[in-house]
C-alpha cells in the first residue's frame, strides 16, 4: 500500500469546491441556529411558564433525536405536507433547527451561571426584569457562552457531512464521488479530513481570539 | 400572527390542489426543463468526470429524451438509497440511474419500456478460485449496493451473508481489503470497473438478460410515460441510440 500523492493533488480543486459548500451551509446553519438558540435560551429563563415549557419541549425533542433523522424528515418528509425544499435549503433548516436547541442550552447555562445575587441586586435597584437581564446578566453571560458556542460551531461543521446523504455536493460527498471514480480511499479521505481540520482550526482560532478580546475589555 | 398562519395554510392547500391538477408532463413543458434524478457513482452509466461534470450512457440518453420532448435536461445528483423517496417527494420528474424494471418497483412507480439490457455479474479477487457461479456464494460474504437488483438477487439466496453499502465502489473495496468474497452487481457496471481494478475478475454472470433498465416515474404519470416511451422509440429508430451505445460500450459486443 502506497500513498498516491498525485491522486490527492489532482483531487484538491474539487475538494476545495466541496469545502466552500460545507463552509456555506455551516455558516448559514450557524446563523439560523444562533437566532433560534438565543430565543430558545432566553425563553427558558423568561418568567413566563408557557414560554419555558415550549422552549423546553423544543430543546428536548431536538436533542433527543438524531440529526440524520431530522435531515430526512425535512427533506423527504415535509413534501407530504406540500413543502418541497431543495436539498441545500432543507440542509440549512435541519442543521439550523438542530443547532438552535444546543445553542439554547448553552445560552440558558450561561445566564444561569451568573450569580443570582446580580439579578436580585439589579431588581432591588429598581430595574425591571428585562432591564436587569439586558444590562446586567447578559453582558456577563456572553463571555461565558463563547467557548461552548465555539465547540458547537465546530461540531456543527463536522456534522454537516451528514447532508451528503441528501446529495448536497459538500466536502464529504465530493470525496465520495471522487473515490467512486478513482478508488483512492486512503488518499481522498485523508484530503477530506485535512480540509475539515483546517476549517475547524480556523473557527477555533477565531473563537479564541474573540474570547481574549472580550476578557481584555472587561 | 394568526392571520399569517391561516394565509399560510390556505396557500399550502391551494398549491397542493394546483399540483394535483397539473400533470408532470405539463409542468415539464411549462418550465422548459425536465429534472432527472441520478446517482452519479456508477460508471459508465452515470458518473462524474474529473472536472466534476455528470457524464455517462444514461446522461446522454436522458439528453436525447429531453430533446425529443423539446425541453432541456437538468440532472440532479442524488444518493441511490434516497432516490425513490426523492422522486415521490417531487425532487425531480424522472429517474435515470441504471434502474432495472422489477415487479416490486412497478407496484409503486411507472417505468418506461426497457432501454438497456444486462445481467448480474459476480466479481471476486483474482486469486480466488472457490467461486465459479451463483451456487458457490453459499456460505460466503457478498458485498452489494443497497436496494439494487444485485442486492435483491443475493438476499434471496440461502446461506449468503450480504454486506450492503450506499455506493457500489465500497463493495469492491471490501473485496480488495479481504472483508468480503465477492461483489454482485449489474454486468454493465462490473465490466467497466474491471478495467480499473486489475486485482479483480468476473467469474460468472446470471439472470442473463433479466436486468432491463427503464426510466422511472411517479405512479400515475401516464401521460409522461407515454411521451417518454414514444421518445425512446424515436431515438432507437433514428440511430441516435446506437450512437450513444457505441460511445460508452464501444468495445462491448451488442
Amino acid at each position: 500500500m502506497q500513498f498516491d500523492l498525485h491522486a490527492l493533488y489532482k483531487a484538491l480543486p474539487s475538494l476545495l469546491v466541496g469545502a466552500t459548500i460545507t463552509l456555506k451551509i455551516t455558516s448559514l446553519s450557524i446563523a439560523l441556529g444562533l437566532c433560534i438558540g438565543i430565543i430558545a435560551g432566553l425563553a427558558r429563563v423568561w418568567p413566563n411558564r408557557v414560554l419555558q415549557i415550549l422552549s423546553g419541549a423544543y430543546i428536548e425533542i431536538i436533542r433527543g433525536t438524531p440529526l440524520l433523522v431530522q435531515i430526512f424528515l425535512v427533506y423527504f418528509g415535509l413534501p407530504a405536507l406540500g413543502l418541497n425544499l431543495d436539498p441545500f435549503i432543507a440542509g440549512v433548516i435541519a442543521m439550523g433547527v438542530n443547532s438552535g436547541a444546543y445553542v439554547g442550552e448553552i445560552v440558558r447555562g450561561g445566564i444561569e451561571s451568573i450569580a443570582r445575587g446580580q439579578m436580585e441586586a439589579a431588581l432591588s435597584l429598581g430595574m425591571t426584569w428585562k432591564q436587569a437581564m439586558y444590562y446586567v446578566v447578559l453582558p456577563q453571560a456572553f463571555v461565558r457562552i463563547l467557548p461552548p458556542l465555539g465547540n458547537e460551531f465546530i461540531a456543527l461543521l463536522k456534522d454537516s457531512s451528514l447532508v451528503s446523504t441528501i446529495a448536497i455536493a459538500e466536502l464529504t460527498r465530493t470525496g465520495q464521488i471522487i473515490i467512486t471514480r478513482t478508488f483512492k480511499s486512503f488518499e481522498i479521505w485523508s484530503g477530506v479530513a485535512l480540509f475539515y481540520f483546517l476549517m475547524t482550526y480556523i473557527i477555533s482560532r477565531i473563537v479564541r481570539l474573540s474570547e481574549e478580546r472580550l476578557r481584555y475589555s472587561e | 400572527m394568526r392571520k399569517v398562519f391561516v394565509l399560510f395554510l390556505v396557500l399550502l392547500l391551494v398549491s397542493g390542489i394546483s399540483c394535483a391538477l397539473a400533470s408532470t408532463l405539463d409542468d415539464i413543458k411549462a418550465r422548459g426543463k425536465i429534472f432527472i434524478g441520478t446517482d452519479a457513482t456508477y460508471p459508465p452509466m452515470e458518473f462524474h468526470d474529473e472536472a466534476g461534470n455528470i457524464i455517462g450512457f444514461d446522461i446522454d440518453l436522458g439528453r436525447a429524451i429531453a430533446e425529443e420532448l423539446g425541453v432541456e435536461a437538468v440532472f440532479i445528483d442524488t444518493a441511490w438509497d434516497g432516490i425513490f423517496p426523492a422522486l415521490d417527494a417531487k425532487k425531480f420528474d424522472i429517474i435515470m440511474s441504471s434502474t432495472s424494471i422489477t415487479e416490486e418497483r412497478l407496484k409503486s412507480k411507472e417505468m418506461s419500456d426497457p432501454y438497456y439490457v444486462t445481467s448480474q455479474a459476480i466479481a471476486v479477487h483474482k486469486d480466488n478460485d472457490t467461486i465459479k457461479g451463483p451456487e458457490d456464494l453459499k456460505g460466503k460474504i457478498v458485498a452489494v449496493q443497497i436496494g439494487t437488483t444485485g442486492d435483491l438477487a443475493v438476499s434471496e439466496m440461502e446461506g449468503v451473508e450480504v454486506k450492503r453499502f450506499d455506493t457500489i465502489d465500497k463493495a469492491y473495496m471490501e473485496v480488495l481489503n479481504g472483508r468480503a468474497d465477492a461483489v454482485v452487481n449489474d454486468l454493465s457496471e462490473v465490466a467497466y470497473r474491471m478495467k480499473m481494478l486489475p486485482d479483480m475478475k468476473i467469474v460468472a454472470t446470471f439472470r442473463e438478460g433479466e436486468e432491463r433498465y427503464g426510466v422511472t416515474m411517479r405512479k400515475g404519470d401516464i401521460e409522461l410515460l407515454a411521451a417518454i416511451n414514444e421518445a425512446l422509440q424515436r431515438i432507437k429508430e433514428s440511430g441516435k441510440y446506437d450512437e450513444i451505445y457505441e460511445k460508452w460500450f464501444g468495445e462491448i459486443k451488442k
